[in-house]
């Protein structure tokens, strides 16, 4: 388990203590699990997640914080907790997104040095026998 | 000789096949100019209208601007504080006072938002400085740090 993923998952934790314990969540107490939260969208983004519907609700319970009533408030609560409940599927999702587009990277750069290869040790043949092939019926003559 | 040329071109476009795949993904998560931007507009959007005079207790309103041009999403925290001619902030110093408001906003990479926000002033003098101070918050402490941004406007403010 490298570093990374330690600190995602002490995050998880220090916000599922921090969110059970919270019975009337004052604005502070929201701020810090907004906080907790964000910063596992944060490293999700950074494992190439699409977390643009998450930063949309995130946005959204900061604006309710703003706000500071007792209704905007619940309102807030509940969508920073959607956003923890959805924020390690996005991270896997990218993750494995991220780790195929580079696969792919990787595969093609393969190909294409083997063909350079193949290019480079066949390559003048190839293009002389074909070249043959096409200008077999000419005649050469004289001038 | 031919047989030279030959290898040489389709090496050259080969490795041009191998730069313009590699290349996306080596440049894609580095931004050019990471910055973070702050402004206040008037309450009918431009800027420069901004009330001259307020009344002790009265409220007044404008518009708040923030963009993101960081290169990754930020949590952001605006914080409105009042000062007078002898106050001092600086793009690494913020200012101290104690806010007298502050807003919040998560923001994607290319992303602003215009928030219409509404003060009122407590205490009377002239040549105060409403002050519009941008910090970021750092996922690594938790905490919100001082941005380097800030803005402000000059008012009066008036007891009648």
């Amino acid at each position: 388990m490298n570093r990374g993923s330690k600190g995602f998952i002490v995050a998880m934790l220090t916000f599922t203590i921090l969110s059970s314990t919270v019975y009337a969540a004052p604005v502070d107490d929201l701020r810090i699990q907004l906080s907790q939260v964000f910063s596992l969208v944060v490293k999700a983004e950074r494992s190439g997640g699409d977390v643009s519907g998450l930063v949309a609700k995130l946005d959204q319970a900061a604006s309710l914080l703003n706000a500071g009533d007792a209704e905007s408030l619940a309102r807030a609560s509940s969508l920073i907790n959607q956003v923890y409940g959805n924020v390690g599927n996005v991270a896997d999702l990218g993750a494995k997104a991220t780790t195929l587009q580079y696969l792919w990277a990787g595969w093609t750069i393969a190909l294409l040095g083997i063909w350079g290869l193949l290019i480079y040790l066949y390559g003048s043949r190839i293009f002389w026998t074909l070249w043959l092939r096409l200008k077999r019926d000419w005649r050469v003559e004289a001038v | 000789m031919i047989d030279d040329e030959v290898k040489m071109v389709a090496l050259a476009l080969i490795g041009v096949m191998v730069i313009t795949t590699a290349y996306p993904l080596l440049v894609s998560h580095r931004p050019i100019e990471a910055f973070s931007e702050l402004a206040i507009l008037g309450e009918n959007g431009r800027v420069g209208d901004y009330p001259k005079s307020v009344r002790v207790g009265s409220s007044f309103n404008l518009l708040l601007y923030v963009g993101n041009y960081e290169g990754r999403t930020e949590y952001y925290q605006v914080l409105a504080k009042v000062g007078d001619q002898g106050s001092n902030i600086a793009d690494t110093t913020p200012l101290i006072a104690a806010p007298i408001a502050s807003w919040d906003m998560v923001l994607m990479n290319n992303q602003n938002k215009t928030l219409p926000v509404t003060l009122s002033i407590s205490n009377a003098g002239t040549n105060r400085r409403l002050v519009f101070e941008l910090h970021v918050l750092d996922p690594g402490s938790g905490a919100f740090v001082y941005h380097q941004r800030w803005i402000q406007i000059w008012l009066n403010v008036t007891t009648t």
